[in-house]
């Protein structure tokens, strides 16, 4: 279980990288990171499994915090929190 | 100070390109400042509007090559490795330089590269940009 209730977030913004192979939804989530406020969260919708491991990692990297994803059918709704 | 990564591309098959442009913008998007040389075959691929009929594929995938043209077919896919590039210079540090080797053996001027190419160096150039960060040969 999450702390937090995922479903619950309000993303300043969301991205829609669905239909998009690696390293596409990772280049949107880095494009659209710097639109939305420090401590906000950010949505990437993605239909490319690489991604649950991508964003972590690169979260993890570049200072910002993950946190987490929901399933959909056939894409995964993913949050960062804008860290810096 | 930013990690580099340098990576040399000397082979202009699609699926080489696919791969050099992945890691390039990976890097780019992890905050590492990325060089891209280009050389020989990795060079001619860049020539202006040269990726509208480029569908080479490399002989390693000579057995799945039409597999992946069919993959590669509809949208503007044949040309994703370049619009990643573009992308990746647009969110992070990516440097693209072309051989001037490569440059004079086959009478190529800087006008003639698609625009992404940002100059064109030496050996030497090379050495300098890439000192101290990880290389990766394709």
């Amino acid at each position: 279980m999450p702390a937090v209730d995922l479903s619950t977030l309000s993303p300043e913004k969301t991205v829609d990288a669905r239909g998009m192979a690696c390293p596409g939804p990772l280049l949107e989530a880095k494009r659209a990171i710097p639109g939305v406020k420090v401590k906000s969260i950010l949505e990437v919708t993605s239909s490319d499994i690489g991604t649950l491991e991508d964003i972590p990692l690169w979260c993890k990297k570049v200072g910002h915090d993950y946190m987490g994803n929901i399933e959909e059918a056939g894409y995964w709704r993913v949050f960062v929190r804008r860290g810096k | 100070m930013a990690e580099k990564i340098s990576i040399i591309l000397s082979d202009g098959s699609v699926d080489k390109l696919m791969v050099a442009a992945t890691l390039a913008s990976g890097a780019a998007v992890m905050e590492k400042e990325v060089l891209l040389f280009l050389t020989m075959g990795g060079l001619l691929a860049f020539r202006r509007g040269d990726w509208k009929t480029n569908s080479a594929i490399s002989p390693d995938l000579s057995p799945v090559a039409d597999a992946m043209r069919q993959g590669l077919k509809g949208d503007d896919k044949g040309a994703l490795w370049l619009s990643t590039l573009r992308s990746a210079k647009e969110v992070g540090n990516l440097d693209i330089v072309a051989c001037s080797q490569t440059m004079d053996m086959f009478g190529i001027k800087k006008d003639d590269l698609e625009p992404v190419v940002d100059s064109v160096g030496g050996v030497a150039t090379y050495y300098s940009k890439a000192e101290e960060g990880q290389t990766i040969f394709i």
